[in-house]
């Protein structure tokens, strides 16, 4: 039980006649927790969890992102490419460089929208002590370098480094497969870390 | 020498880039041979030949993410520094250890409380009878400490049910309901109670003091909102602090206060609030255990649905003694309990039995079949138990007359009212107790008058915001011994005492302080029950006034020394 989070919190009222008492607040969490979503800037941060949030997120392993550390985990990457080369391969119209395209961008936004996008755990076992992370954040507990990112990181950059080859190095192609590379790439950064880009 | 001069001189800028160029070429092409040698590099070799294409840039692009491939590969895992721990060598634990020395994990009794263990009563027989005998003395006693309100644990019909089911089906349920735990006998008083309510769930469970602590956290999450009651009980207070959600108290039994906040969530939280929308929960008790209260329900239920909340009320004492048949505190408002969205109710005190339960619709309580962790992990409760409670139930309705009355609680109901009337009409006695409850309360709460309170120098309220114990909660000092409650709970025992050696028996609320962490203050309280006669009412009605005047009359602060 964290004791710093206890502290009385007056609710900002706009009316003077409400101002009798919110003394009442022993387990109110900071409403600073609510107002943190009232940042209207485009890029913001992720705070810190409290102790308790912590000790929640210890208390039982993690089920959401724990099987990304399983050999099969990584061989359903490999498998998924090739599955979706071939898909593309047999739609009709579609040239080998643009069947190699789509693959990597086929791959790349949905490894966005899994590991970048979406957030919390899709069921419930520590009372959402997850619920402002994303699944990246989640993996390792936050560690970054473990083999499984390593990994993760590598598998868009092999992708882009086939798709350029074997798209005989068409500028169009390149410019626009070099920026899906970024887009599964750069978000797995180090640097980029629980930060949060809103435009909306 | 004349002949080089002219040489150089004569050689131009781009001419010295292509000799260069060759030169480096030519070291390039034997490279490129060697790497050829190497097992695979006449693939890289005809990779990168293929990639260049006649356009360096390209290459160069290349050449970048595959150094900062590799670079990120090589590099080593670190921790993101946002665990909050110290790392300690082991020495530095070693000398920790030893330097550590346990406290005591019971702490022995001191003098200055000896008295808590010497006022418990010991009577001959088990059972909460409103007749009772002491142990040592054989002195016979007026119930009025327990909250057996229909006093039907030792009716016949009862205990016969109860000695019928041990001969059938033993003593215990031996497992989680979910786990063999449940017999018929559960399912058929699941379904009693859904008749008697009329709602369409009821779910069993264990004990009723985990129920609610089962209950809430298995529909909130953080991130979800609360709005309670700042007078509910510590069940609900560590349901609260389970649940993890944002809770935020209203003034005890202000709903205009709450109405305000409800108003300025509205407004300032809930309009910024991103992604999935929360639950909000409206937390208060049927009639409150601490102070004998009941919130004004028409007026919740009007709120919740204004402001679209859910609420959740905690019956465990009022099902069975409010409203004309025993329905609780909707009953008594002429609301229907389906208006409330949960309801979490004992069966420990009127029905006699053990454990709690949950009442509301059908999708609520099948969530709890595997969501709420009592019910999955917790054990059954035992068949006859449950056999108490279905008969209970059945005697309540079995006497109804037919304005819906049933005669059981009509007689109660009187005589509370009568008791009632008696206590809180009394000027002389006004001047040095309050009456906190209300006049349908089964149990009557009386509160030392606040003059009497500041006379004796006693604070405001012992737990809570900017209390003494908050602030040793706060510190983690382990010692609780606050010498004014421990004075003013001497001086409810005292009465509680005097009032014992005239035959009638009264108790005390009593509280675990250090969980406490809203603000209560102890009360003597007088719980009415069926088996007592309107005339042993009056008389009890003069002996706690004659001794209440005895014990408060000329106390000063220096007097709690004699008591």
């Amino acid at each position: 039980m964290s004791t710093e989070s206890r502290e009385i919190t007056p609710i900002t009222s706009a009316s003077t006649t409400t101002t009798t008492t919110h003394t009442f607040s022993p387990e109110t969490q900071e409403l600073k927790q609510q107002r943190r979503h009232r940042s209207s800037s485009i890029i913001s941060h992720v705070e810190e969890e409290t102790f308790e949030e912590k000790i929640d997120q210890e208390a039982t392993p993690n089920l959401n992102s724990e099987w990304v550390h399983s050999k099969g985990a990584w061989v359903i990457h490999i498998v998924i490419v090739i599955f979706l080369k071939v898909f593309y391969n047999l739609v009709p119209g579609v040239t080998n460089e643009w069947s190699w395209s789509l693959t990597n961008a086929t791959y790349v936004i949905g490894s966005y929208i899994m590991f970048h996008y979406v957030k919390g755990i899709p069921w419930e076992f520590n009372s959402g002590a997850y619920d402002n992370l994303t699944m990246w954040e989640q993996l390792d507990s936050g560690d970054f370098y473990t083999p499984s990112k390593k990994f993760l990181v590598g598998v868009p950059i092999w992708l882009f480094l086939c798709t350029t080859h074997y798209s005989h190095y068409d500028l169009q192609s390149f410019v626009i497969n070099l920026i899906i590379c970024a887009v599964g790439v750069v978000p797995k950064l180090p640097i980029f870390d629980r930060l949060r880009i809103t435009f909306f | 020498m004349d002949h080089i001069q002219t040489m150089s001189t004569n050689i131009t800028l781009p001419e010295a880039f292509t000799t260069t160029a060759h030169h480096i070429s030519i070291y390039f092409q034997k490279l490129i041979q060697l790497i050829e040698f190497i097992p695979g590099g006449a693939i890289i070799i005809r990779y990168i030949k293929s990639s260049h294409k006649n356009d360096p840039f390209r290459t160069f692009l290349e050449l970048i993410l595959v150094i900062f491939a590799i670079r990120y590969f090589t590099t080593k895992r670190y921790e993101s520094k946002k665990r909050g721990f110290v790392k300690l060598s082991e020495k530095e634990v070693k000398e920790l250890v030893d330097e550590w020395e346990p406290e005591p994990l019971v702490l022995p009794v001191t003098a200055k409380e000896q008295w808590r263990l010497d006022a418990i009563p010991i009577v001959e027989k088990p059972g909460y009878d409103s007749k009772l005998k002491l142990q040592e003395t054989s002195q016979s006693l007026v119930n009025l400490a327990s909250v057996n309100f229909l006093n039907l644990s030792n009716d016949e019909q009862t205990t016969a049910e109860a000695k019928r089911i041990i001969r059938q089906n033993g003593v215990g349920a031996c497992g989680p309901p979910n786990f063999y735990g449940n017999q018929d006998i559960h399912i058929d008083l699941e379904q009693n109670i859904c008749k008697f309510f009329g709602v369409e769930g009821c779910v069993l469970y264990g004990q009723d003091f985990a129920t609610t602590q089962s209950v809430l956290p298995s529909f909130l999450k953080r991130g979800d909102y609360v709005i309670a009651d700042a007078g509910i009980n510590i069940s609900i207070q560590k349901a609260l602090l389970l649940s993890r959600a944002n809770v935020t108290y209203y003034n005890h039994n202000d709903l205009n206060h709450l109405e305000d906040i409800l108003k300025e969530f509205d407004e300032e939280v809930y309009k910024y609030e991103k992604g999935p929308i929360p639950r909000k929960f409206i937390v208060t008790e049927g009639l409150f255990a601490n102070t004998g209260d009941i919130p004004y329900l028409p007026k919740l239920i009007e709120l919740k649905t204004k402001h679209k909340y859910r609420l959740f009320v905690d019956e465990t004492l009022s099902i069975g003694s409010l409203g004309k048949s025993g329905r609780g505190v909707s009953e008594l408002f002429g609301i229907p309990v389906t208006q409330v969205d949960i309801i979490v109710g004992s069966l420990a005190t009127s029905l006699n039995a053990a454990g709690g339960f949950c009442i509301g619709d059908h999708v609520m309580t099948y969530h709890q079949r595997i969501g709420s962790l009592a019910y999955c992990f917790s054990a059954s409760l035992p068949a006859y138990v449950t056999k108490v409670a279905s008969t209970v139930l059945h005697i309540i309705d079995s006497n109804k007359n037919e304005k819906g009355e049933s005669q059981i609680l009509s007689s109660l109901h009187s005589k509370i009212s009568a008791f009632y009337n008696l206590i809180s009409k009394d000027q002389p006695l006004s001047k040095l107790i309050t009456v906190t409850s209300s006049p349908e309360s089964p149990i009557v709460h009386l509160q030392l008058n606040s003059t009497i309170r500041t006379a004796l120098g006693l604070p405001a309220s012992y737990t809570g915001i900017g209390s003494e114990i908050g602030r040793r909660n706060k510190l983690g000092i382990s010692d609780k011994f606050i010498e004014e409650l421990n004075n003013e709970e001497k001086l409810l025992q005292y009465i509680i005492n005097l009032v014992k050696s005239r035959g009638i028996l009264i108790t005390r609320s009593t509280f675990t302080i250090s969980q406490e962490s809203l603000a209560v203050l102890p009360h003597l309280k007088i719980c009415i029950n069926d088996g007592v006669s309107k005339d042993e009412l009056t008389n009890a009605f003069n002996v706690i006034k004659s001794e209440v005047t005895t014990a408060l009359t000329g106390l000063t602060a220096d007097g709690f020394q004699n008591l």
